[in-house]
C-alpha cells in the first residue's frame, strides 16, 4: 500500500490515520466496540432516514416522495443494497491489501445488513410495485429481463445469509470460502440488473458498475499472483 | 377497438361540474387578460407571448373522463431528461432555461419556411383547454388540462407541399441551459426529436400547447411549445420545440435511435404490446398512494380509439409498435 503516492507521503496508511484520528491508542477491546458503533450507525443510518421519509408520506401524501412514492422507496432500498453489498467487498480488499484484520470483524454484519437491504428492496417491489398481485409477479419474473436478473441474484445471497454463522463456517471449512466467493457473481448481477433497468443515463450504472469491477480485478489479480508465488516456491 | 364499457359512470365528469368549470375557466381566462404580469407572471421565467395569448383562450373541446391530477404533481414528477434524469431534476433546474426571445424554424416540403418568433407563431391562433390523460411508457399517468391550439391549424398554414408525409420536431439543444445535455453517460443523442405522421400531426385531438393548469407553461412542462399527442406514449409529446419540418421520409425519433427494440415510431397506447421493461397492461394513475398502488387498466390508444383507431385501419400494431 501506498507505492503509487508522493516521496513524502509513503508509508502512509488508511490504518494509521484511522488510528491516529481515531482511535488513539485506545485498547483493541474498546477500538473493536468503536468500530461495531460506527458501522451499526452506517447500516442503519439509511432506513431510519426512509422510515422519516415515509412517515412524513403517510401524514401528507406526496410530500416527500413524489407523485409515485413505491417506485422512490424501491430505488431507494436498490441503491443501497448494492452500495452495502459492494462495501462488503470493498473492506475484504482492504483488509487484504492494508493488513488490517479488525475490518474483518465487521464484514460479517454489514453482510448481512447489505442482504436484509435486498430483502426489504425485493419486498418494497413486492407489495408497493406489484401490489402483492402473483399475477404480476409471474409476469415480471417471466417477461423482464432485469427482474429477472435481480431476482437471480437474490436467490444467489441466500445460500451466503444462511451460511453466515460461526458454526457453518467451521461446518464447511475450505468449502466456505469458495461458497462465499459468489457474492462476487451477486455483485455482478445487480449490476446487469442497474444497466439494463437504466433509461437516458448510465451515471449511476456506471459508477457501481467500476466499483464493482475494480474489486473482482484485484481480487483475481491477488488471486492469480498468489498461485504464482505458490508455483515458484515449489520449483 | 374502444370499450366504453370499460370505463366506470363514476368516473366521467357529470355535465353540470364540467359546463361549470368550463364558465370558471372562462373567468381565468378573462382575469388574466385584464391582469397580465399578476400571479401568472409571477417568478417563473414565463415568455411574453404565450402569457398575452392565454388571455384569449377558449373552453376546453374534449370533455375529461377522469378528475385531473393535482397541478404540484403534474409540474414536479417529470421526465424532460434535457434537465437530467430524475424525476424531480426538470422543477429544479428548470429555472435556467431562458424561453425569450423564443423562435421557431419551419422547413422541409413547406411553400412558407422560415424562421418564426414565438408571438408569430401564437398570433391566429385561438387558445383553449384540452384536458386530456397522459400515458407514460413506464406505465404511470395522469389527467392534465392543456391550453393549446390544434398542431393542423399551424401545419397548414405554412402550406406544405404535396411530397409531405411526416412532421418531424426538435427540442431546443443549448447545453449551457440544460444541465442533462452536458452529462455524461447519456444514452440520448442531443438534440431530441420526435415525429408524426402528416395524419396523425392533422388529427384534431394532436395539440401544440403553451400553457396547463389555466397558465403558461411552467419550463419543466416543456416550456414555451410543446406537442401533446395523448393516444401515444408520453414521450412522443415533445417540449420546447424549436423546429418543425416536414418530411418525405419517417423522422429517426430520440429513443427509436436509442433503443429500436424497446421504442417504435408509433408508440400508440397498446396494453396488448408490452414494453421489454413494463407491463403495458397496467397502469398507475399518479399520485399513487404508498401502501395501496393505483392500479387501472391501460385503454387501447390511451382510451381515444374511438377518435383515431381508424389512423391504423389494416395496420399490424404488434409490429408498428
Amino acid at each position: 500500500m501506498g507505492t503509487w503516492l508522493p516521496g513524502f507521503m509513503r508509508g502512509w496508511t488508511w490504518r494509521a490515520t484511522f488510528e491516529m484520528a481515531v482511535l488513539r491508542g485506545m485498547t483493541a477491546a474498546r477500538s473493536m466496540v468503536l468500530l461495531r458503533a460506527i458501522a451499526v450507525g452506517a447500516c442503519l443510518a439509511p432506513l431510519l432516514q426512509l422510515g422519516w421519509y415515509i412517515l412524513g408520506e403517510i401524514e401528507r401524501p406526496g410530500s416527500v416522495l413524489g407523485a409515485d412514492p413505491g417506485v422512490a422507496v424501491v430505488r431507494y432500498l436498490g441503491e443501497w443494497s448494492i452500495t452495502w453489498l459492494l462495501v462488503t467487498l470493498t473492506l475484504s480488499t482492504l483488509a487484504r491489501r492494508c493488513h488490517w484484520n479488525l475490518l474483518l470483524r465487521v464484514r460479517r454484519m454489514i453482510g448481512l445488513f447489505a442482504f436484509s437491504y435486498v430483502c426489504l428492496h425485493l419486498l418494497a417491489y413486492l407489495g408497493l410495485l406489484a401490489g402483492f398481485e402473483p399475477g404480476r409477479l409471474v409476469d415480471d419474473l417471466t417477461k423482464r429481463p432485469y427482474i429477472m436478473v435481480g431476482f437471480a441474484a437474490f436467490l444467489a445471497l441466500l445460500p451466503l445469509a444462511v451460511t453466515s454463522t460461526r458454526g457453518w463456517q467451521r461446518r464447511l471449512g475450505v468449502r466456505w470460502k469458495r461458497l462465499h466467493r459468489l457474492v462476487y457473481l451477486v455483485c455482478m448481477l445487480a449490476v446487469v440488473h442497474l444497466v439494463w433497468l437504466s433509461k437516458g443515463s448510465y451515471a449511476d450504472a456506471f459508477i457501481y458498475g467500476s466499483w464493482a469491477t475494480l474489486l473482482l480485478l484485484e481480487r483475481l489479480l491477488s488471486v492469480t499472483r498468489g498461485r504464482i508465488a505458490v508455483l515458484k516456491t515449489s520449483l | 377497438m374502444h370499450e366504453p364499457g370499460r370505463i366506470r359512470s363514476s368516473e366521467i365528469t357529470p355535465v353540470e361540474v364540467y359546463t361549470s368549470r368550463r364558465t370558471v375557466l372562462g373567468c381565468i381566462g378573462g382575469a388574466l387578460a385584464l391582469g397580465m404580469g399578476g400571479a401568472l407572471a409571477g417568478s417563473r421565467p414565463v415568455h411574453a407571448a404565450s402569457r398575452a395569448a392565454i388571455g384569449t383562450y377558449l373552453p376546453m373541446s374534449v370533455p375529461p373522463l377522469d378528475s385531473i391530477t393535482p397541478r404540484e404533481y403534474a409540474t414536479r414528477y417529470n421526465n424532460f431528461y434535457e434537465f437530467g434524469n430524475d424525476k424531480s431534476a426538470p422543477s429544479e433546474y428548470g429555472h435556467a432555461l431562458k424561453t425569450d426571445p423564443w423562435s421557431v424554424e419551419i422547413s422541409g416540403e413547406v411553400h412558407k419556411p422560415g424562421r418564426y418568433t414565438l408571438e408569430d407563431i401564437l398570433k391566429p391562433h385561438d387558445l383553449e383547454e384540452r384536458i386530456y390523460r397522459l400515458r407514460c411508457v413506464e406505465a404511470w399517468s395522469m389527467v392534465i388540462p392543456w391550453i393549446g391550439f390544434p398542431l393542423g391549424d399551424l401545419i397548414r398554414r405554412f402550406e406544405p407541399t404535396g411530397a409531405a408525409k411526416y412532421v418531424e420536431f426538435k427540442t431546443l439543444y443549448r447545453p449551457r441551459e440544460f444541465r442533462g445535455q452536458r452529462a455524461l453517460f447519456s444514452s440520448i443523442d442531443w438534440p431530441y426529436v420526435e415525429g408524426l405522421r402528416l395524419d396523425e400531426a392533422y388529427h384534431p385531438l394532436t395539440i401544440l400547447a403553451v400553457g396547463m393548469y389555466g397558465e403558461a407553461l411552467p419550463n419543466q412542462n416543456g416550456a414555451p411549445l410543446r406537442l401533446v399527442v395523448p393516444w401515444k406514449y408520453g414521450f412522443k409529446s415533445i417540449k420546447s420545440i424549436v423546429e418543425i419540418r416536414l418530411t418525405r421520409k419517417r423522422p429517426r425519433t430520440t429513443w427509436e435511435t436509442s433503443n429500436p427494440r424497446e421504442y417504435g415510431f408509433y408508440a400508440n397506447v397498446n396494453p396488448a404490446v408490452d414494453h421489454p421493461r413494463w407491463s403495458q397492461k397496467e397502469e398507475r394513475r399518479l399520485p399513487s398512494p404508498l401502501f395501496s398502488p393505483n392500479f387501472i387498466e391501460t385503454q387501447p390508444f390511451n382510451g381515444y380509439g374511438d377518435l383515431v383507431a381508424g389512423l391504423y385501419a389494416g395496420m399490424d400494431l404488434a409490429r408498428n409498435f
